[in-house]
């Protein structure tokens, strides 16, 4: 774009209190045209929050999605290199994509809401596991609880997911998947269609979230990655450009693209 | 870095052997599923397969061009005229109910209060239940009878497109209602028109779902007798126009399938039925080819 | 349909249900809808048309010796001279279609699922074209195969082979009918003209559940299976429901197939064996002779009438039965 090379290899990541649960080495991600993701090695640490940014169009939600690989379903989407789940392939022979998702969930952009009472919503993770139904009750109030979404409709769950605000909707497909409990949580972009403070909201979830799980967030806002992510990654064309504490990524950034990019000179 | 990670031996039991009490049954009914529900092609094609094969065996070994160019004289002859027929009475029937069955279809999805939706439903369902033989004796009295027309490839057609209509009328409506809420909004959203939303964006997600209605139709229409014996009368000939009558593929199949197996009408109505399969296939291609073009642009909106 | 709570922003995308149909701009863009209307009233028209004719052609011969005499319903013999029982055909048409129907919807559902969420492309367009080639073979093809080839078979294995495994189940009991000719070959030959009907708008209902909500539900860890189970299903269940609708007004209203292989006669069979002759099969068998016997035709013509009566009924108990008068819809349109 403004013709500075591009970084090459795989950078070093920070390094990170605890092992990664998640990591993906040399990973490339390609359609029947073009090459969407080329070489990205990354390690998400547990129990963090890591932020993923970069422009429109860089391959941000391909990239987040072959974290579990929901690139399979219908996308025409080739995969290689390795996406480790705390060391094993999850593209390994033998390893059954159902497992990988109940493990590493999902949230995204746009809040998908099944056509069923709120309770129900929360309940699907559980009742395909045939869970109990007093344990079902109960995960459903605590997931519901930790989505912050309790003191609103806590009372009304036989009300039709459908009828809740686009905000309320994407803290019920949350909590929907801290149902399965998840190790990992993927996030896309899960605060783009909501307001304000239903945002906040969403980022105080967060901070908690944390606490138990590893999360990954893709973001457009630089502010709420510098707010919510521990550690970020800028990725650029289908590369990683930079990967680093997101203090450091956004106030010293090593990389002129970076920089570009976080000082909001493009994108 | 990440290749220092030892692959630790919790991982692969969380990831590969997890798959053990619950979580295996519920791997193998998805399993079970897969291959399972093969089962029922096997049971409905086994039978088809032999049917076809019935009628090649006695349609082919006296299959020549001449079959497919002559017309047919006395005890012998070809399909011509009847292809022609049919080719038109197909024709015309499709334009007819294409155009009805759409129309329908939209409004009932689109426009109808709830009451006429569910009412314009039902008599939809009712009207596939018409049996055929009662639809070509309204017909007769109607279109042969009461307007003086005689046995005309007019209305053959039209008494056929009646009983096109209601496949492709049904499988509309269900096509323009499955368009997503968002795809409104969005148009919606900009400024346009509900009639703009329905022809730009509406029409061509809800296109595959109309051809196959079409397809159906067409399919069915071709393999039908009765609604034609009593309107399109019968000639030897090619058709002269819309006011004359005609022959068709079905009806060399009924008037000659009765005949002793030594004589070449009974070939030929076998011929006629093969010649028809040929049709439902070539036709069944070309639509879908097309209904897989529109589709394409679906990817990623529908399942 | 969802109703938006004042104040609130309008909830975004996904499968959220479409707006209410009629408040919008319905006063800016009358033409479309003034242009539409009567075409679109045409399936509507066509039935009432079809009811009126064969009401008048019957000359309204209401209390004369065919209709509404007592005999008319409930004569259990059957034909008497100038008598029809229409409750038998009504009967016999019963024992043919529903389980006929109700075979091919299993068989659809399965082959349209299989196509939708397992095959891959390729496979599922073969696929899906054999199965519309079952819509255009003609039905006196089917049933001359019917009678010709299977019935030796169904007599001399078929039959016996289902009464040697379900003959305890009342209907499938003794004793069989040795031609083969009856009920059951008559409910065979249906399935394949049901089949083509029923899958292919099974397969295009399925297939518009949208993409988003498969995922989101894959997402959580469910298998296809579960899926299809828990959320296409659901979604998709208008469709499915009027696709067996469609393929109801085959199975009671094919005449020519049936009546060449079931045998024709005239009494409440013992079982699926037994020849019987349904509605439509009546009307095709007795329609060239009722030329020349007015009572006869005005009897044939309240059969068609009956036959339109029981479509319409049929459908409303399963309307009713289905519950899709009651339920919100999910993916659009409007009303159920
Ligand atoms: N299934 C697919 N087939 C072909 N190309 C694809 C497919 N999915 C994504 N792409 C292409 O890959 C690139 C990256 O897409 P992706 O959705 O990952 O971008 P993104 O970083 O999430 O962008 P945004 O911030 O706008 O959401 C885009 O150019 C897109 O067109
Ligand atoms: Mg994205």
């Amino acid at each position: 774009m403004n013709g500075s090379p591009i970084a090459s290899g795989a950078p070093a990541s920070p390094p990170s209190p605890e092992p990664p649960v998640v990591a993906t080495e040399h990973l490339v991600v390609r359609s029947r045209e073009r090459v969407i993701l080329n070489d990205v090695s990354l390690a998400f640490p547990d129990r963090d929050v890591t932020a993923i940014i970069g422009p429109s169009g860089c391959g941000k939600t391909t990239f987040i999605r072959t974290l579990n690989r929901m690139t399979e379903i219908g996308s025409g989407l080739m995969v290689r290199g390795r996406v480790l789940y705390r060391g094993q392939d999850i593209y390994a022979r033998g390893v059954n994509p159902v497992i990988v998702r109940q493990r590493i969930g999902m949230v995204f952009q746009r809040p998908v809401v099944f056509p069923m009472s709120i309770f129900e919503n929360v309940a699907f993770g559980l009742r395909i596991n045939r869970v109990d139904e007093a344990t079902v009750e109960r995960t459903v109030e605590s997931c519901l609880r930790r989505a912050g979404l309790w003191t609103e409709i806590g009372d009304d769950l036989d009300r039709s997911g459908l009828t809740l605000s686009g905000g309320q909707q994407q803290r019920l497909c949350i909590a929907r998947a801290l149902a399965v409990e998840p190790r990992v949580l993927l996030m896309d972009e899960p605060t783009a269609s909501l307001d304000p403070v239903a945002a906040q909201k969403v980022e105080s979830l967060l901070f908690e979230l944390r606490q138990n799980y590893a999360v990954i967030i893709v973001t457009h806002n630089l502010q709420q990655a510098a707010r919510v992510a521990t550690r970020t990654a800028f990725l650029y064309e289908g590369r990683m450009i930079e990967f680093d504490e997101t203090k450091r990524l956004f106030e010293s950034p090593r990389e002129k693209l970076t920089e570009n990019y976080v000082t909001g000179r493009f994108g | 870095m990440t290749a220092a990670l030892a692959t630790d031996a919790a991982a692969v039991d969380d990831l590969v052997r997890a798959s053990a009490g619950h979580m295996r049954r519920r791997l193998l009914l998805d399993r079970v599923a897969r291959y399972g529900l093969l089962l029922p092609f096997v049971v409905v094609f086994f039978p088809l397969i032999d049917l076809l094969y019935w009628i090649s065996e006695t349609a082919l070994p006296t299959f020549t061009w001449a079959t497919l160019t002559q017309d047919q004289i006395g005890n012998g002859g070809g399909l011509h005229a009847m292809i022609i027929g049919t080719a038109v009475l197909i024709a015309l029937a499709t334009t007819i109910a294409t155009l009805i069955g759409i129309a329908a279809g939209l409004y009932t999805a689109e426009y109808a209060p709830p009451a006429i939706a569910r009412l314009g439903r039902t008599a939809g369902n009712v009207l596939a239940g018409v049996p055929a033989i009662v639809l070509g004796f309204w017909g007769y009295f109607l279109l042969v009878i009461y307007t003086g027309w005689g046995y005309t490839v007019l209305g053959g057609a039209l008494t056929l497109s009646i009983l096109m209509v209601p496949f492709i009328y049904r499988t509309s409506d269900l096509a323009f209602s499955a368009v997503p809420a968002s795809q409104r909004e969005a148009a919606l959203a900009m400024g346009a028109r509900r009639y703009q939303f329905l022809g730009r964006i509406a029409l061509p997600i809800a296109i595959p779902g109309i051809l196959t209605g079409v397809i159906l139709a067409m399919a069915i229409g071709l393999g039908e007798t009765a609604p034609l014996i009593y309107t399109a009368g019968w000639a030897n000939v090619p058709l002269t126009g819309l006011f004359s009558p005609t022959s068709y593929l079905t009806g060399a199949i009924w008037l000659f399938y009765s005949q002793p197996p030594d004589i070449g009408l009974y070939a030929l109505a076998f011929q006629a039925a093969f010649v028809l399969i040929v049709m439902v296939v070539a036709i069944n291609v070309t639509l879908q080819a097309v209904a897989e073009h529109y589709r394409r642009r679906l990817r990623g909106l529908f399942s | 349909m969802r109703e938006v709570p004042e104040g609130q922003p309008i909830p975004p995308a996904g499968p959220a249900p479409a707006p209410p149909a009629v408040p919008f701009s319905a006063s800016r863009t009358p033409l479309v809808q003034w242009l539409l209307s009567p075409i679109a009233l045409i399936p509507l028209l066509l039935v009432a048309f079809v009811a009126i004719f064969l009401l008048w052609k019957s000359q309204l011969v209401w209390f004369g010796p065919s209709f509404f005499g007592i005999n008319y319903f409930f004569d259990p013999t059957g034909l008497q001279p100038n008598q029809f029982g229409v409750t038998l055909f009504v009967v016999d048409s019963l024992i043919v279609a529903l389980p006929a129907l109700a075979i091919a919807a299993g068989l659809s559902l399965a082959m349209a699922v299989s196509i939708v969420v397992y095959l891959p492309p390729m496979p599922g367009r073969v696929l899906t074209i054999l199965t519309n080639l079952l819509a255009g073979i003609p039905s006196v093809v089917y049933g001359i195969w019917g009678y010709v080839v299977l019935a030796p078979y169904f007599g001399s294995t078929v039959q016996p082979a289902i009464f040697g495994f379900l003959g305890w189940i009342p209907g499938l009991g003794g004793p069989l009918s040795p031609g083969g000719v009856g009920s059951l070959l008559a409910i065979f030959i249906l399935i394949f003209m049901i089949v083509p009907i029923t899958t292919a708008v099974m397969r295009e209902s399925l297939r518009s559940v949208p993409h988003d909500l498969v995922e989101a539900g894959l997402a959580l860890g469910a298998t296809q299976w579960e899926v299809m189970r828990r959320i296409r299903l659901r979604v998709a269940r208008r469709g499915l429901w009027g696709a067996a609708f469609l393929g109801l007004g085959r199975a009671i209203g094919e005449s020519v197939a049936v009546a060449m292989v079931i045998g024709a006669s005239v009494w409440i069979p013992p079982n699926v064996y037994a020849p019987s002759t349904t509605l439509a099969s009546f009307i095709f068998y007795q329609l060239d002779s009722s030329f020349y016997y007015p009572v006869l035709l005005q009897a044939l013509i309240e059969f068609s009438l009956v036959l339109l009566g029981l479509a319409v009924l049929l459908n409303l108990i399963g309307q009713r039965a289905s519950g899709l008068g009651t339920t919100v819809v999910v993916t659009g349109g409007n009303g159920p």
